[in-house]
């Protein structure tokens, strides 16, 4: 995790690759190691790009991309991520012996005129090249801003069960990305202690300890910390449990399972809306709540009932006249998670963990009712649930048969 | 009877020396924080990145404090290295303002830890505002140059107009760029004159005879801490040769605050213990202030306060220099190989002169040629309106071509530029200082910058840019306690107005500030002080 924390401002191992080829520089290991604590911090520290210069900052760094935005970020975004990161490498490497004697390199004597004139072709060449490319840049920002998701949590108060791994964690390095600061709540010490090791110092989040297969324990937690719920702005109960392998017909894991992903979802509900303040309460069902599953113990079930829960939830609250209040329901497809890792046989089924957890917040700020992310997913499952219990008790027995 | 020296800077060491050299005893009282050695005697400032185990951590700190984000207005940060300055958040720090930016150190030796090394004597013209003469000043100069082995050419064009410079030591060695700039000059001299701009070998406190243990070797660390101690620095030669005396008390440890008096006497001095962080107050028969101008203009004004509520607790006034530095591009140097090992402070110094006399205050304009070596350049590449990689490939193409002409303008005490004690109920009373840059100076200083700009471009350098520091950021603080008639000054021998065996040791004294850089002129004021002493 520590790697590319912030993927704006971290550039991971091949990125850095790419810097220093772009450089022409010999990658360091020990450099880059040192490059992403220093730019860990960045996100606190530094203004955040925002609008045309967050696009650019968003897709993997190539080597084009890195002589475009290099040029470009010099002349119109000053204040860009790879100014930083650019700088950041140069001021590393010059302090080490052998990085400094690459970085040093220069034509001396009469290859001098020489290389002056190269460098000013190739200028005007980049220069060329740039301008085309940021044109074609802005006209697909332009043309996709009515698509694209709402970013923007300075100044807002979010909080997050389950913050320790998957999309919990997700969740919260976007939330401290976007200026959010956060309340995070984790299952145990060892979880907070090696979650806080890794986060920045200057990260603006608190870390609460909260076991939430125990009843009322998080709305416990949070009143023993003095957090006022009218001082939450966000509220994310991303927090769940799956016993792969086990029956559905084992009570005590499947009083777990619903505790945690379910009775907790309400503990929150009841902390967040008990003295009438209006909030947005995020909750992340499951696209598996469609359809029974078997050896998980109930895990779509307890998804199901969180789904339907929500909407009766949102139903009583807008009966009520609370219509600031909104409550999300999200049921996202299959992604990289603490409970599902990517097989290659299955890997075009996965969504992408950081657009999701992107949509949920763009999603939180705009009062969205509903994500399923990706649709197509939801789409195909809906398919599969209309041909019929043969068919799914078929098609996921063999899922579930897969190495 | 019990002499206090308070403050262990140039000031303080060579008041405190004169002091026991007449016989007395002496204690010295400081803060007295000490720096961390300097690593790998002998290895040059580029080696040190192969052959030490974090460079990274040298170089920039453990938590990279030092690198210099791009935007930012720095081009340069003091070495985490050097720990010899305070920072801001000390909270021994005792200084305030919204418009003046003081360094302060609470380290043995002070702000000469880390002090540029020239050398130079304050002359006649210098003094013209002065209750006193060069005459009055020249014995305890040449006291001051016996005890600090001075680096320079006896006979240059410049030795006219620097009287009272008394080098002991050959040169420091010049890199062939400086040669080349050196013929260039000689090959423009009538034109450089006729701009009264004269330039030759700098005069350094720099140990340069080979045949002493302590000759420097050119490894280029100038500014990170020179391992071989050749630069002067009061701990390694003023406070050791006090140390061999028996008389001589060191006291680290104590911040002092004020000072108590009785019958227009000081009779004690009220001082926090920096380990206990405990005020007490200890008696004594005669106090050298010797702080620095900030610290004891600060130590002065909670007396006054404490002692004569009467008066107002503000000073008469407040001085630096305001430097300024024009980089260049010396076109002859472009893509020329720097040498391995070379000294890296300015090894070539400019004069400008108004050789006519026509009224003007100073003569003489002390201006500094520097090369960049041994600093880090990612701040100047950064800075460089072309892509990174573009920026990096023309800098160190560049980067032998490249220099900068820093420019010391003088000050004078001006209404309003002062320093007055803070109501704001801090324990420590913090002081205000309060500063405003004059229309007159900046008038003088884009006079000479359009002489030197014609100079350097006649000389073959394209110049480009003019780098002011803030107020502040000159390093030469003084006039708060200074000579002249009325309470809040000090008579010509320093004594204070005030109290009758109160002296006023350091640059708190001078009535104004001429241009040269004032170290030496500290010293011999400190010298001059402990000399005439009536105790």
């Amino acid at each position: 995790m520590k790697r590319s924390m912030f993927p704006i401002w971290q550039p991971d191992r091949r990125e850095y690759d790419e810097i220093c080829a772009y450089l022409e520089i010999n990658p360091r290991e020990h450099i880059h190691r040192k490059l992403t604590d220093y730019l860990a911090n960045a996100p606190f520290r530094l203004p955040r790009p925002d609008g045309f210069s967050l696009y650019l900052a968003k897709p993997r760094l190539t080597r084009f991309r890195i002589t475009r935005l290099d040029l470009a970020s010099k002349l119109f975004f000053q204040n860009h991520p790879i100014r930083h990161i650019l700088n950041g490498v140069i001021a590393l490497h010059e302090c080490d012996g052998e990085g400094y004697t690459e970085l040093s390199a220069a034509p001396t004597g009469r290859a001098v005129p020489f290389a002056l004139l190269g460098w000013g072709i190739s200028l005007v060449v980049s220069m060329v090249i740039t301008t085309g490319w940021l044109g074609w840049n802005l006209v697909t920002y332009v043309a996709g801003i009515p698509l694209r998701p709402r970013e923007g949590l300075t100044g807002k108060r979010i909080l997050i069960t389950g913050a320790s791994r998957g999309l919990g964690r997700e969740l919260m390095l976007q939330s401290l990305q976007q200026g959010a600061e956060v309340i995070a709540t984790v299952r145990d010490h060892a979880s907070k202690d090696e979650l806080k090791s890794r986060l920045p110092e200057a990260a603006t989040v608190q870390l609460l300890t909260a076991d939430l297969s125990a009843p009322g324990e998080l709305s416990r937690t949070l009143e023993a910390c003095d957090i006022a719920a009218d001082s939450v702005d966000i509220a994310i109960a991303c927090a769940g449990i799956k016993h792969t392998g086990a029956s559905i017909m084992d009570l005590p894991q499947l009083r777990d399972t619903f505790e945690v992903n379910y009775f907790s979802s309400i503990d929150l509900a009841n902390w967040l809306y008990g003295h009438g303040h209006k909030s947005t309460l995020v909750l992340i069902s499951s696209i598996g709540r469609w359809h029974g599953m078997h050896s998980s113990c109930g895990y779509n079930a307890s998804k199901a009932a969180l789904s339907i829960w929500g909407e009766s939830l949102d139903m009583e609250l807008q009966l009520a006249g609370n219509h600031d209040c909104n409550i999300m329901i999200v049921e996202p497809g299959i992604f990289e998670s603490g409970m599902m890792k990517k097989k290659s046989a299955s890997k075009f089924l996965f969504a992408s963990r950081q657009d999701l957890a992107a949509r949920i917040i763009s999603g939180a700020l705009t009062g969205k009712k509903v994500l399923r992310y990706p649709f197509w997913f939801a789409l195909l499952t809906w398919t599969v649930c209309l041909g019929g219990r043969r068919l799914r008790n078929r098609l996921f027995a063999r899922s579930k048969r897969q190495p | 009877m019990k002499i206090v020296v308070v403050g262990g800077g140039v000031s303080g060491a060579h008041a405190a020396l004169t002091l026991l050299e007449r016989n007395f005893s002496v204690e010295l009282w400081d803060v007295g924080r000490e720096e961390d050695p300097f690593p790998e005697k002998g290895t040059t400032f580029h080696d040190l990145k192969k052959s030490l185990d974090d460079p990274v951590a040298y170089f920039l700190g453990a938590d990279l404090s030092t690198l210099i984000p791009p935007a930012s207005e720095e081009l340069l940060r003091y070495p985490p290295s050097r720990n010899f300055l305070a920072s801001r958040e000390d909270t021994l720090w005792g200084f305030q303002s919204n418009n003046f930016f003081p360094f302060g150190s609470y380290n043995k030796g002070g702000l000469a830890n880390g002090w540029g090394a020239n050398a130079l004597a304050f002359d006649e013209n210098d003094l013209a505002d002065w209750p006193i003469s060069f005459a009055d000043m020249e014995a305890a100069y040449k006291t001051v140059y016996s005890r600090i082995p001075v680096a320079g050419p006896v006979d240059d064009e410049l030795a006219s107009w620097l009287p009272g410079v008394h080098p002991s030591q050959p040169p420091v060695q010049l890199t062939a760029a400086d040669k080349g700039f050196l013929r260039a000059c000689h090959n423009k001299k009538h034109v450089l004159s006729r701009l009264g701009i004269h330039i030759g070998k700098a005069r350094l406190a720099v140990v340069t005879d080979r045949e002493r243990e302590d000759a420097c070797d050119y490894c280029d660390r100038c500014l990170w801490g020179c391992p071989r101690g050749s630069i002067y620095n009061p701990v390694l030669s003023t406070l050791r040769a006090c140390n061999a005396y028996k008389t001589f008390r060191y006291v680290p440890g104590r911040h002092v605050l004020s000072l108590l008096s009785s019958d227009n006497r000081i009779t004690g001095i009220r001082y926090m213990d920096t380990e206990t962080r405990q005020v007490q107050q200890e008696p004594c028969d005669n106090v050298f202030l010797a702080a620095g101008a900030l610290a004891s203009g600060s130590i002065f004004l909670r007396t006054l306060k404490g002692e004569r509520p009467g008066i107002s607790p503000e000073t008469e006034g407040l001085m630096d220099t305001s430097v300024v530095k024009l980089p260049f591009v010396a076109l002859r140097n472009i893509g020329r190989t720097p040498e391995a090992r070379s000294f890296q402070f300015n090894r070539l110094i400019m004069g400008i002169i108004d050789a006519n006399g026509d009224g003007k205050w100073p003569r003489y304009l002390h201006g500094e040629l520097l090369h960049l070596t041994s600093l880090l350049y990612h701040p100047l590449i950064e800075s460089m309106p072309l892509g990174s990689r573009l920026s990096k490939k023309l800098f160190f193409t560049l980067k032998s071509a490249l220099g900068t002409v820093s420019l010391f303008f003088p000050d004078k005490i001006t209404a309003g530029n002062r320093q007055v004690l803070a109501d704001n109920g801090d324990p420590c009373e913090k002081t205000l200082l309060n500063y405003r840059e004059t229309d007159e100076r900046q008038r003088y200083i884009q006079q000479s910058v359009r002489s030197v700009h014609a100079a350097l471009w006649r000389l073959g350098c394209i110049p480009r840019g003019i780098i002011q520091s803030p107020p502040g950021g000159g390093i030469h603080y003084a006039g708060t306690i200074p000579m002249g008639n009325g309470p809040k000054r000090c008579n010509p021998l320093g004594k204070s107005n005030l109290f009758s065996n109160l002296y006023i040791a350091d640059g708190a004294a001078f009535p104004s500030l001429p241009s040269k850089s004032i170290t030496m002129s500290l010293a011999a004021h400190a010298t001059r002080v402990a000399t005439h002493a009536k105790l």
